[in-house]
């Protein structure tokens, strides 16, 4: 039985080409969507899922508090100091585990190479599970002269072989120094919260960074993660009870001093510490990452849905063909009812060919996610493996599976239904006429429109973020990474040796590139909080930029004082401090450092991302670093200047290598996450259009194929061919109109929620739907018309005979 | 074989009732040869439908083989046909998947016959109608009289004691109709009992008698010249 029904199957799937393709095609996109999306959302998921000890290794955060007592934010920034202390006083703790990150120069063979490196202690692989390949992992960072690689980064900087026991020059400030390399490590997986590729002692800071070793005694200054390993059955409530208790005991006068001065008014601490689980840490947006960002579930959970959307759509395809299908297969199901086949066997057999057609989709999904996964990882910045997941792939087969049973159970028990009479005079038809196949194909329009719509408006707001005037000019500007080079030597040189050029219209510096890391201040000023955005920049800045002063003037070389104890502010300053930008000049900043006098204002620049408000932020040229030198090209000129730039570098030093970004793409930084999700939103979009319009392709078909005679007979009768394919497609055509009514407005709810997360948002026009809806009326119809023209075309007589 | 008392089938549709028979009442023996005739749209396929367990009467009463039939169910009348009726219908009504070894093997696969056995009546069958050569076959690579073999052979693998054939010669020229109804003679002679739906008066003349309905009645009922055996 079971081979009849499959040799039947397999003959009819082939006779019935269109509509098998446009049914496993549209299975095989939609499976192979959501195995791409399940495997994302497991990768996302599975973040340092390998560590033997991760149920008990936490982060340690300090949580501000406000009066009220809810949370204000999280900082995993801690004192030298605590990590020793929390050993020593906390008795769930086990271990503890300091962290920093800094890129580092190498000197190997003669050649630089910068590296970004994380320094940690030795008890770090006592706490996190790595596997060896060379060396003893657990005494690896003993000595504070030790480096740990990744085999792959051993690779790229030794080559292969085993480099146990290699020195390697590094460079701190203007010395090179020796370290050994002690271990090399397997490529750990890449979702983690804390890659690295090279790994050096967080002993050896303090012994080669100035800036470390100032701050080993200091509990006020927060510079380091720490991370512990709680004691195997210690309980985390207490444990938290435990570090909160501890929070007191290292800063004991917070609360009362705060209140004292008046800047403090809450009942409790106006800070404590928390434990946060490594295996929560990825997708906990509330919290700053680890080191890489956090992602919000909630966007893995919108990836999902859509998935689920797109089988839905290609399950309703499924349906709604197979339905449309049955009128032709009437005949046959009446023979066999005649021939002895009950409602059970005509169910099993339909059903079968369901399942058959579900299996084909899932062979075709899984090609077709294998070909996407490239596409994949780029666009989300992941490493996902399909063939890694076998749990994935077992689900993703039931998914087609069930899939192929909802969407075939419905014709089949309608089919199965008809007494064997009625199926044999042909008396029943399961067309595109009946309530569900409207309801079917209006859900499937709205998802499009709504999906759309979703697309449209992302990419306009990005857009719109992006056209926004920021209040300075960031174009063609190259920003150069000093790398530990003397910075204002390497300005200085750069002007003299690029300036004169044609295509360069500026040179300048600045501590921080936008976007790439903050320096923020936060100080008591009398009994206030203040906080501002500190930026070291060379004097010409604010020109430079192009940023507009409001009042007062820019930094001037010729005045001493202007190098010592003055300050640029911008707009939301002034106002932070209740002064307009007339008023603000000539005040002085109050309790923070020798209270440097304010002698500009210049107008609010979207110097951080326009999700967020402009904050308070201050140029002064006294902080000492600049890190970054600037060079702006005329837009023409900028790749001589690029070519000018290595050459004027080579002559600056050969202890450091160039590196360089774009000010714009710093820039752009801010948006990446959007500018991400709106791709892949828009590519969602196509496909669930994409699936849509195949089952639409197949519906018209039948249709048309149906209404042959029909149409046939109206153009013996004087029919015009613009009247036939007015009589195919109008019916599609009202049903796209209601469904963009019902699609719209759940589009202007789920973006009117998205766009909330903008500081600066764009208005949601009503014509972005409609855009969304007209879009949709439009392939649909072009996708109806290939089925219309060619009957409006048709020879009368030749349709009239056919049928 | 086949008793009816006073059999009406009423279709309603959402304004009209048609009234497709209204109070049949025949009496068929086993071994017969019986012929439905009568102008079309009377209920003669109707008629042959209820008979053959594919419908069910609005009214009256059809004795099958001694079981009162006219109130079962879908499945149970689907249980009941199984094997023991077989069709033969005006335009074959072969599936066109299906080779002609399959076409006819069908039957015997719903009622879970074993495969050797399968092998065995699917190929005396085809013997039997002289269609053995086109076995491997797909129907639309045989002609009329060829296709409505294999449905005959498809109608008796399963040794059913009733064939129904609702007009089987009417798609046929008269050479292949002649041999259809000369297979059907055959299998009377062999004990089968058939009632066949024909518009053709030389059809009807192989038939031991026909049954004339007009408008849903009986009107004549003509005996052959040829005698029967009861
Ligand atoms: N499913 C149905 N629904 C409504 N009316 C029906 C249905 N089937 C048959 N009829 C009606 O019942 C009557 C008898 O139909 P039937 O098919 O039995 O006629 P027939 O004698 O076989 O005609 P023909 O010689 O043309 O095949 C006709 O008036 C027909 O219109
Ligand atoms: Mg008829």
């Amino acid at each position: 039985m079971f081979s009849h029904y499959l040799r039947h199957a397999a003959r009819l799937l082939a006779k019935q080409r269109l509509h098998t393709g446009i049914n496993v095609l549209g299975l095989a996109t939609a499976l192979g969507l959501c195995a791409i999306i399940a495997v994302f959302i497991k990768y996302e998921h599975s973040y340092d899922a390998w560590h033997e000890n991760l149920d008990r290794i936490y982060r340690v955060d300090r949580v501000d508090l406000n009066p009220d007592g809810s949370v204000d934010g999280h900082s995993p920034a801690h004192p030298f100091q605590l990590a020793g202390a929390l050993e020593r006083d906390h008795p769930d703790i086990q271990e503890t585990v300091r962290f920093n990150d800094t890129d580092v120069v190498f000197r190997i063979d003669g050649a630089l190479h910068q590296e970004d490196v994380l320094f940690a202690d030795a008890s770090f692989f006592d706490v996190f599970t790595y596997q060896s390949v060379y060396g003893d992992l657990r005494t690896s960072l003993q000595d504070p002269a030790s480096v740990v690689l990744t085999e792959s980064a051993a690779d790229r900087l030794l080559g292969p072989g085993n480099p146990i026991g290699r020195s390697l020059q590094v460079r701190y400030t203007d010395s090179f120094h020796e370290v050994v390399v002690t271990a090399v490590i397997a490529d750990p997986l890449p979702n983690t919260n804390i890659p690295f590729e090279v790994m050096m002692s967080f002993e050896r800071l303090p012994l080669v960074y100035e800036w470390v070793a100032e701050r080993v005694d200091s509990w006020r200054h927060s510079s380091f993660p720490v991370y512990v390993l709680l004691r195997e059955g210690a309980n985390l409530a207490s444990a938290t009870e435990t570090i909160e208790s501890l929070r007191v005991q290292y800063y004991p006068d917070m609360a009362s001093r705060g209140r004292e001065q008046g800047w403090w008014t809450g009942e409790g601490e106006p800070a404590t510490y928390a434990l946060i689980p490594l295996s929560d840490l990825h997708l906990r947006s509330d919290v700053p990452g680890g080191f890489v960002a956090t992602s919000d579930p909630s966007y893995s959970w919108i990836l999902f849905g859509i998935g689920l959307l797109i089988l839905v759509l290609a399950c309703i395809n499924f349906t709604l063909l197979t339905m449309g299908k049955s009128a032709v297969r009437a005949e046959e199901i009446g023979v066999r009812k005649a021939l002895g086949a009950g409602r059970w066997e005509i169910m099993t057999q339909f059903g079968g060919e369901s399942l058959l057609m579900a299996l084909l989709g899932l062979a075709g999904g899984l090609l077709l996610a294998g070909l996407l996964l490239p596409v994949a990882n780029s666009i989300t910045g992941s490493e996902l493996d399909l063939l890694g997941e076998p749990g994935v792939l077992v689900v993703i087969a039931a998914v087609a599976l069930l899939s192929g049973l909802a969407a075939g159970s419905y014709p089949a028990l309608m089919i199965s239904r008809h007494r064997p009479t009625e199926a044999l005079s042909g008396r029943f038809s399961m067309g595109s006429s009946s309530a569900i196949t409207r309801g079917l194909l209006i859900t499937q329009f709205a998802a499009s429109v709504a999906l759309i719509a979703g697309a449209l408006v992302m990419q306009a707001q990005i857009r719109f973020l992006q056209e926004q005037d920021k209040g300075y000019d960031p174009s063609n500007i190259i920003v150069v990474s000093t790398n530990g080079t003397d910075e204002f030597r390497l300005i200085r040189h750069l002007r003299d040796r690029l300036g004169p050029q044609p295509g360069v219209l500026g040179v300048s510096g600045m501590s921080l590139s936008l976007n790439r890391g903050y320096s923020s201040s936060v100080w008591m000023a009398g009994d206030v909080e203040r906080r501002a955005f500190v930026y070291n920049v060379a004097p010409d800045l604010p020109e430079f930029l192009g940023m507009d002063m409001l009042s007062g003037r820019g930094f001037d070389s010729a005045r001493a004082t202007d190098s010592t104890n003055a300050v640029i502010v911008n707009e939301a300053f002034a106002r932070d401090w209740g002064w307009t930008p007339e008023e603000a000049v000539g005040q002085l900043v109050a309790e923070y450092g020798d209270e440097p006098e304010i002698i500009g204002v210049v107008r609010d620049m979207n110097f951080r991302s326009l999700h967020e408000e402009v904050e308070p932020m201050m140029l002064t040229q006294s902080e000492g670093w600049l890190s970054h030198a600037l060079v702006r090209a005329s837009s023409a000129g900028t790749p001589q200047v690029l070519a000018s730039l290595q050459e004027a570098w080579g002559e600056f030093t050969a202890d450091a290598p160039l590196q360089y970004t774009f000010l714009d793409d710093d820039v752009a930084l801010a948006y990446e996450e959007d500018r991400r999700w709106a791709r892949i939103i828009g590519i969602s979009a196509s496909l669930a259009i994409l699936v849509a319009c195949m089952g639409l392709f197949g519906l018209a078909a039948l249709t048309v194929s149906r209404r042959t005679k029909e149409i046939g007979i109206r153009k013996v009768l004087g029919a015009s061919v613009q009247s036939v394919m007015l009589l195919v497609s109008r019916e599609f055509a009202i049903l796209v109109v209601v469904a963009t009514l019902i699609g719209a407005p759940l589009a202007y709810f789920g973006l009117g929620r998205w766009l909330d997360g903008f500081a600066f948002r764009m208005d949601l026009a009503p014509w972005w739907f409609l855009a969304a809806g007209a879009l949709v009326l439009l392939v649909a119809m072009t996708t109806v018309a290939f089925h219309s023209v060619r009957a409006a075309i048709s020879d009368p007589v030749k349709s009239l005979r056919y049928e | 074989m086949i008793k009816t008392e006073s059999l009406s089938k009423a279709y309603r549709t959402d304004e009209v009732e048609t009234t497709a028979l209204n109070g049949v009442s025949i009496h068929i023996t086993p071994g017969e040869f019986v012929s439905v005739m009568g102008p079309s749209g009377c209920g003669k396929s109707t008629m042959l439908n209820i008979l053959g367990l594919l419908d069910s009467p609005s009214d009256g009463s059809y004795v099958f083989n001694g079981t009162e039939v006219a109130t079962l169910s879908e499945r149970q009348r689907a249980q009941l046909r199984k094997g023991n009726i077989g069709f033969v219908f005006q335009s074959f009504n072969l599936i066109d998947e299906l080779t002609v070894y399959e076409n006819v093997e069908l039957p015997l696969l719903y009622l879970g016959v074993s495969a050797t056995e399968r092998k065995e009546r699917v190929g005396a069958a085809l013997e039997r109608t002289q269609i053995m050569h086109r076995k491997d076959h797909f129907p639309q690579q045989l002609s009329g009289g060829q296709q409505q073999r294999v449905a005959v052979a498809r109608a008796v693998v399963a040794n059913p004691a009733l064939i129904l054939a609702d007009e089987p010669t009417g798609n046929l020229d008269s050479t292949n109709g002649e041999q259809v109804m000369k297979l059907l003679t055959e299998l009377n002679e062999a004990g089968t009992t058939i009632v066949m739906v024909t518009h053709s008066p030389a059809d009807a003349e192989y038939s031991h008698r026909t049954i004339h309905l007009f408008d849903g009645h009986v009107v004549t009922e003509n005996f052959m010249s040829k005698t029967y055996a009861v």
